[in-house]
């Protein structure tokens, strides 16, 4: 029975064109992709070896984008009509058949796959129906199954350019994905409701250019769901549920071509022949009304005009959030409407843009948070690889929250990025929540910067598709450490002219280590190499030098394929020469409490004044060849040089260039030093006026 | 004076009369009659007499001959007609109104007769009836006469795909006069193959609108609908319909039956609300049994037209 109520609340209609220029499925697309995992969950990217999803770009025909631009890109591309009619294939009726579903079924023909069975191919891969502009159909190229297969090649091609590409083609395939998701929020596309394609239908080109679509987006927060397959976004293909996008859309409304009757003599709402739902009634048994409401039109010229239409008006029932949207505008009045009323004749009702109005805060969150929810599905395998505490093997958990069983690969990822399988694998497992598998093999060739564990097989209660035997890919890429050696301890050596040579194990320990050479006053020569005498060179004397030096160098295992250091000291033939070399761990102090190469504080003492003793003299004192400093003696005393040495013998010395001021008389020019050992003194073997070398200990 | 003699005597002074009059062409078309164009009954010639290669069209009225009797005798008395003859010639492709032609152009053997219908209404509501001569093929330009106050011909609108937006010598094509939007002016109504096509409205100066924006083509498209239900005419406002609305109007049209003719009498002027490349909604109120309801009336862009696609 049609109720003449007239409330009191205005509806604003023909609101100006909103300032989007992108395809709506762009706008919910990019809304629904930055509330997906992919930007809220800094380790998914990150788990597939890449960086900020903000600002890495993947390729994918032809274009280069972000994670969120790709999947935009791809939502659009999906209503692609160059090739051939994609949309088509862009319909599900959820209520056909007792709920067996149907796609788009126009002129007594089927013309296109139901939407889930093209845009998931969980059932089998799938070609566009065969038609005059498609003969023997296309493939469809951009299915959620295509975009896991794009996730497990961009986890093991070879090449990362491969890679990256197939990360590129997996988040536009996500992109087709999602388009499906929002079209199922489209009364028509649930209702076998044939519009046209091109251009589209007053609804979406009321969308695209009348509505600000992010604003509804950005003022709600519908929670995302989480399903156990990807069709159930679609459907649960059950009758009376409004869970899946298609099931709540297509039972709750009504569309251009699918609109409510009226009941002959009652004049009460009812459905459309065919579409059981939404029909006269709630579904908390109340009736659905026609209602006149007010309506504040907006004209093309600016001005408001007060207006009073009829609708069709009731409840609409989310069974994701157990929601009752209650007086919703569901259909309006026709233009005919009265006409037929007056000759007892079953109404008709029309879609208009307060009807769209009303709904899409209803339909445009849930579409983007159904959008989320299905990007967070396709990503839902989360898996860890380390080391077994076993030498050559490795622990693979599975991190999904939920089983998984299939086949595991590693690959190892060089410094280039190339990736090899490693050997021994696959290994097939079925792991239980948390659940975890060892798994061995032979240490990664030297040079190898990953690793990268890959799944592939089922996660959850997804089905596999009937013809493979996965449907789903996972994969973690981690940074490759070499097995936990411990380093072999300091290392200290001294010799002459034979010199030495040995390997060293400085272990997996991050850090600098660092080394000490003292060549005394005939010089000698040190050369320290990664791994082996043909490795890179990691530190060496500039030929023969003498005197003491001391290097950090950084200790980086896995940069170098090794854990050892190649050192060499190469002897001055003079069998005169005496070295010392001291090598620490990464990490280790060698000069502190415990030094390598102890040293004693030198106080050196040159000449001495006679009575009348005037002027003075000088010389340049070196040891073991490198200058310290300009000896002096003069008519006031010693002069003195203090000095930190190594202890132990083979030190040289020589004053070279002695010279005296012309008046200089009664000063002596010996000289001799203090060392540790205190209040016990040594006389140099020469004084300040002669060349030549001379040896002495320091204690 | 008997009886007889006074006929006789009247009916010279008749005879003189008509005389005068068609010995004096200059106060022929003295006195503007509204009807001027009608009751010349022009007859329509076509051919190419100034020589540029482009249709010329000469109309010249038919000439009325009177019997008057006289004595025995039934003089022929020629009448002459309320308008002149006229020429409108081509020029760089517009025409220019010749009124009257020369000898010239009027004895021009390239003359032949031509099929045109001729049209009448008042398409500025002044109360004189301009003519519409409606080539009925695509080569033959169409035109709107008016007369003027001195009673010769005016040309006021050449009437072609250019200027109009349709072609009325389309094959297929007929061409009638009404007033579709209530305006007390004439309109055209063009139907193809018997369906109402599309319409084109007069504006106060009687001129025919080229409805050359989206806006116009869609409010344009909505008369036509509303025109082909005034006449009852189901098959020819379906054509009007969108592929996808066709079945469901189908159903309310049948319903509606005879209804279907009146129903239009509620309806008001549409006006403009959302105006896109594709989609035009029109509000339209209905006051139907003393209550008004407000409706969005949805046209789209198919095929190369505007049609309704929600009502």
């Amino acid at each position: 029975m049609k109720k003449a109520i007239i409330f009191a609340a205005s509806l604003l209609v023909g609101l100006p064109a909103a300032a989007y220029e992108r395809g709506t499925h762009n706008v919910i697309s990019a809304h629904g992709a930055s509330r997906s995992v992919v930007y809220t969950d800094p380790s998914l990217l990150a788990d597939l070896g890449y960086g900020d999803p903000n600002t890495e770009l993947f390729p994918s025909s032809g274009s280069t984008s972000t994670a969120q631009g790709l999947i935009g890109i791809g939502a659009v591309r999906e209503d692609d009509l160059t090739v051939f009619k994609r949309p088509f294939n862009h319909f599900y009726d959820p209520q056909f058949n007792n709920h067996q579903g149907r796609g788009l079924d126009a002129f007594v023909a089927f013309v296109g796959h139901p939407s889930p069975d093209w845009a998931i191919e969980d059932r089998t891969d799938v070609l566009s129906i065969s038609a005059a502009s498609s003969p023997g159909g296309h493939p469809q190229l951009w299915s959620y199954r295509d975009g896991q297969r794009h996730l497990l090649n961009a986890l093991v091609m070879a090449q990362p350019n491969d890679r990256r590409a197939s990360m590129g083609a997996m988040f536009e395939s996500l992109g087709h994905v999602v388009h499906h998701i929002q079209d199922m929020a489209q009364p028509q596309h649930t209702r076998n409701d044939t519009h046209r394609f091109s251009p589209a239908n007053w609804y979406e080109h009321y969308t695209e250019h009348f509505v600000n679509v992010g604003s509804y987006l950005t003022a709600d927060n519908y929670p995302i769901p989480g399903f156990e397959t990807a069709r159930e976004y679609w459907t649960n293909a059950a009758a009376g549920r409004y869970r899946g996008m298609a099931d709540f859309t297509a039972q709750n409304y009504v569309s251009h071509d699918t609109g409510f009757r009226t009941v002959i003599g009652t004049g009460a709402p009812t459905n459309a022949p065919g579409f059981p739902l939404p029909n006269g009634t709630n579904l908390n048994g109340t009736p659905r009304t026609i209602e006149a409401r007010n309506v504040s039109v907006r004209l093309e010229d600016g001005t408001f005009s007060a207006e009073t239409m009829d609708f069709v008006v009731g409840n609409v029932f989310d069974e994701h959030t157990n929601a009752v949207h209650g007086g919703k505008l569901l259909a309006s009045g026709s233009l005919l409407d009265r006409a037929l009323v007056i000759r007892n004749r079953s109404r008709i009702f029309t879609m208009s843009s307060p009807v769209f109005d009303d709904n899409y805060p209803i339909l445009l969150p849930r579409a983007e948070a159904f959008s989320a929810g299905l990007i967070n599905h396709f990503f839902r395998g989360r898996l860890n690889i380390r080391r077994h505490g076993n030498p050559q093997t490795w622990t693979i958990d599975n991190l999904s929250g939920r089983p998984v069983s299939g086949t595991f690969n590693v690959l190892h990822e060089n410094s280039a990025g190339v990736r090899n399988f490693v050997s021994g694998g696959p290994w097939t497992a079925s792991l239980g929540t948390g659940g975890t598998f060892n798994v061995s093999f032979a240490e990664p060739p030297a040079g190898t910067r990953k690793l990268v564990v890959v799944f592939q097989g089922r996660i959850g209660s997804e089905p596999a598709a009937p013809d493979s035997n996965w449907f789903a890919a996972a994969g973690k890429v981690i940074n490759y450490t070499l097995p936990p050696v411990n380093c072999a301890g300091r290392r200290l050596d001294e010799g002459s002219s034979a010199g030495v040579e040995y390997i060293h194990e400085l272990g997996t320990g991050s850090g600098s280590f660092r080394m000490q050479f003292e060549a005394f006053g005939i010089p000698d020569a040190l050369v320290v190499r990664a791994g082996n005498s043909s490795g890179p060179v990691l530190l060496q004397t500039n030929g023969l030098v003498s005197g003491f030096d001391e290097w950090s160098t950084p200790h980086d295992p896995v940069a170098l394929g090794t854990t050892k250091v190649h050192v060499r000291v190469n002897g001055n033939p003079d069998t005169g020469t005496w070295w010392e070399l001291a090598l620490g761990c990464p990490g280790e102090n060698l000069n502190g409490s415990n030094p390598a190469m102890p040293k004693a504080f030198v106080q050196f003492r040159f000449g001495s004044a006679l009575q009348g003793a005037m002027g003075s003299c000088s010389a340049d004192f070196y040891i073991d060849s490198v200058f310290r400093g300009t000896a002096y003696a003069s008519s006031s005393g010693f002069g003195t040089m203090s000095l930190f040495l190594t202890k132990g013998p083979g030190h040289y010395g020589e004053f070279r260039n002695f010279r005296c001021d012309p008046f200089t008389r009664n000063i002596l020019v010996g000289a001799d030093f203090e060392d540790s050992v205190p209040g016990h003194r040594h006389k140099l073997p020469k004084r300040m006026n002669q060349t030549g070398l001379f040896l002495f200990d320091v204690h | 004076m008997n009886e007889k003699t006074l006929p006789r005597i009247s009916h010279v002074a008749l005879a003189i009369a008509f005389l005068v009059i068609a010995s004096a062409p200059g106060s022929a078309y003295a006195q503007v009659q509204p009807d001027a164009l009608q009751r010349a009954g022009y007859r329509i010639f076509t051919g190419d007499a100034n020589g540029d290669g482009v249709v010329d069209v000469l109309a010249r009225p038919r000439v009325v001959v009177v019997p008057i009797p006289l004595d025995d005798l039934d003089v022929p008395i020629v009448v002459p007609p309320p308008s002149p003859p006229f020429a409108l010639l081509s020029a760089g492709g517009t025409y220019t109104l010749v009124a009257p032609p020369t000898e010239a152009i009027l004895n021009h053997p390239s003359w032949v007769p031509a099929p045109y219908d001729l049209l009448f209404g008042n398409l500025n509501a002044d109360g004189n009836t301009e003519l519409v001569m409606r080539g009925s093929v695509t080569s033959h330009p169409s035109f709107v006469m008016a007369i003027a106050p001195s009673g010769t011909p005016v040309l006021r609108q050449h009437l072609s795909a250019a200027t109009i937006g349709v072609d009325l010598g389309a094959s297929g094509s007929i061409v009638s006069l009404a007033d579709v939007n209530r305006d007390g002016r004439a309109d055209l109504v063009v139907r193809v193959n018997g369906l109402i096509s599309t319409v084109r409205i007069a504006n106060a100066d009687g001129l025919f609108e080229n409805p050359n924006t989206g806006r116009l083509a869609a409010i344009v498209a909505w008369r036509a609908f509303r025109t082909s239900l005034d006449a009852g005419d189901a098959p020819s406002a379906l054509n009007l319909v969108s592929v996808d609305a066709v079945p469901k109007y189908n159903d309310a049209f049948n319903s509606l039956g005879e209804a279907l003719a009146g129903l239009s009498q509620n309806w008001s002027e549409p006006r403009p609300v959302n105006v896109g490349s594709d989609y035009v909604t029109l509000l339209i109120r209905d006051t139907t049994g003393g209550t008004t309801r407000a409706h969005l009336v949805t046209l789209t862009f198919e095929n190369g037209r505007w049609v309704v696609d929600e009502l």
